[in-house]
């Protein structure tokens, strides 16, 4: 090899199983690709589909990462298109959408509620394809029947949360609508795009054990994400980026994660409350581990530190055998300083080569 | 039933998350005459004490706790109108709220309910709090602590102005301040000036007893 693997070329390579120079380095920065763009705030980042690709590919360029853009749609995980009211984050403070009027309030509303046409995502379609005429291959948010894409998706969330006690046939009937919302949305966008232009990711921080326990999330929601990562892989999709995010630590003890399938290889996405050395023992026979420096770190500490941070992780996932990414626990700070994200790919540099 | 065992069956229905059960004990406690903060306190607050140690240790969850907390409001609905607030002993107010940006408030929801099985005077101000909002309500409600909380990292950015502005207002000598949330630990809080750090919900009560302690001695 002459010199460095671009960023899309080691990116590639990671998923298929190839050799890459180095580590590559997806530090999961989606908002503060537009912060180092100049904007105030992420509210055009999240409902306008230029802006949210244009900062994403500039960043990416700039700091020498190798994330592709990653696209949550600005129809927030398809919340509009079921009827939720959402708040686009127009003011500094604000690091994400957010649903302010979840659609079913009632369970009355929650069993008329028809499942939206996911063709109506017509702002996903276009960042998609100017990602494409980009030649890059984005990661997208594809989450179904999980609590984290139906609550507050739908449903409020305190108002699922008791349903799972009081009341849990709704919680089914809630998830199986996500469910079947994503699955659609997962095959119209491989009808349009095809399974190889396509990453899908699917997150689950409200499915994590410190809101629900092992023994809920294995009754109740694993059957669902079991099916739904099937129907994702039998739809042709090789791998599947699973952000198990925040604790999921008894949902592991327990061998839940262990059933879903994630593709082969998937790519095993823990928080930082899940060591990058535990992920690597559990899952790095099978999967690509990513992590996993914690995000307040990212945001609050000097460069030195998170250099520091960064190392440590290489050291414990650089020999996984299915490859290591180094990622962020969570998504990249949005107000995290330039120069800590430039510590990744400094760090991938100094300590990640292969 | 004696008081006695009146105050076990409320514990119990707070436990349960059996809210009807609970406002039937309430009416039931004032039907015989019990005193209703002595009901309050030791029947419906036992029960949020136990939620509030086994979701510590793990062993509840959100679901549980939620489901325990409307059932402890339940009960309070029936009895606070018969409470001599002179009676209750109050031990502090607290103000609380999730600050701009973030409309995470489960945990701060936690709280509140912990806080008011304790017998504190909580004041609530819910989520995406603005800053002005607090200070104004600082200046209107005179509260012994601040509670603070946040679970995105852009939004815990704005914690630190809370207090620059209770300072520039000359109002951060009269409350502590506490802060909590996923992203929070304890470095950032002594980093940003606050008297006081939980971790979770059911620790905040600890911290909470233990700043009002100080500063009531310091007052």
């Amino acid at each position: 090899m002459s010199g460095e693997m671009t960023s899309m070329e080691r990116w590639k390579a990671l998923l298929n199983g190839d050799p890459v120079d180095r580590i590559p380095v997806v530090p999961f920065a989606m908002g503060q690709s537009a912060i180092v763009h100049g904007y105030e705030n992420l509210g055009d980042f999240y409902s306008k589909p230029e802006v949210s690709v244009k900062c994403q590919l500039r960043a990416m360029e700039m700091f020498g990462y190798d994330q592709p853009p990653i696209f949550l749609s600005p129809t927030y995980k398809g919340a509009t298109l079921f009827g939720s009211e959402v708040e686009y984050p127009y003011r500094p403070a604000q690091g994400s959408v957010t649903v302010t009027k979840p659609v079913a309030e009632t369970p009355e509303d929650l069993e008329s509620l028809e499942i939206p046409d996911p063709r109506g995502d017509e702002k996903l379609h276009n960042m998609i394809e100017i990602a494409l005429d980009n030649d890059v291959v984005p990661i997208v948010y594809m989450t179904g029947g999980a609590v984290s894409c139906t609550a507050p998706i739908i449903v409020g969330i305190e108002t699922f949360m008791k349903w799972m006690r009081t009341d849990p046939d709704l919680c089914e009937v809630a998830l199986d609508k996500t469910a079947e919302f994503a699955k659609r949305k997962a095959e119209w966008l491989v009808d349009e795009f095809g399974a190889d232009n396509l990453v899908p990711w699917t997150s689950y921080p409200a499915d994590a054990n410190v809101l629900i326990s092992a023994e809920n999330f294995g009754e109740l929601v694993l059957p669902k994400v079991k099916k739904h990562h099937q129907n994702l892989l039998d739809l042709g999709f090789s791998s599947i980026l699973a952000h198990w995010c925040s604790d999921h630590n008894k949902n592991i003890d327990a061998g839940h994660i262990d059933k879903i399938p994630h593709g082969d290889p998937g790519v095993m996405y823990f928080g930082p409350e899940v060591d990058v050395e535990r992920s690597v023992e559990l899952f790095g026979d099978e999967h690509i581990i990513t992590g996993n420096v914690d995000p307040p770190s990212v945001q609050n500490k000097s460069y030195e530190e998170v250099l520091q941070l960064c190392k440590e992780n290489i050291e414990k996932g650089k020999d996984s055998p299915r490859g290591y990414t180094l990622t962020c626990g969570c998504e990249l700070p949005p107000r995290a300083p330039p120069i800590n994200v430039y510590a990744f790919v400094k760090a991938s540099r100094k300590y990640g080569k292969y | 039933m004696g008081e006695e065992d009146l105050f076990g069956e409320l514990t119990d229905a707070v436990v349960a998350g059996d809210k009807d059960r609970c406002r039937g004990l309430a009416e039931q406690a004032l039907d015989e005459g019990v005193d209703p903060y002595r009901a309050l306190m030791e029947g419906c607050a036992e029960g949020m004490n136990i939620m509030s140690d086994r979701y510590d240790e793990g062993e509840a969850y959100v679901p549980d706790i939620l489901l325990s907390a409307e059932a402890l409001y339940e009960a309070m609905d029936v009895l606070k109108p018969h409470i001599d607030v002179e009676d209750t002993g109050v031990s502090g107010k607290v103000l609380l709220g999730v600050v701009e940006g973030d409309i995470h408030d489960i945990g701060k929801n936690v709280l509140k309910s912990i806080f008011d099985a304790a017998g504190f005077d909580v004041i609530d101000l819910g989520r995406d709090v603005r800053p002005e909002q607090f200070q104004e309500s600082i200046e209107k409600e005179k509260p012994d602590i601040l509670g603070l909380s946040a679970l995105m990292t852009t939004s815990m950015t704005g914690m630190p102005k809370i207090i620059e502005n209770l300072q520039k207002a000359g109002l951060r000598e009269r409350v502590k301040v506490m802060v909590g949330g996923a992203p929070i630990s304890e470095d950032y809080a002594e980093k940003i000036g606050a008297d006081g750090y939980a971790p979770n919900a059911p620790r905040a009560k600890e911290i909470a007893e233990k700043l009002l302690k100080q500063k009531r001695e310091e007052d």
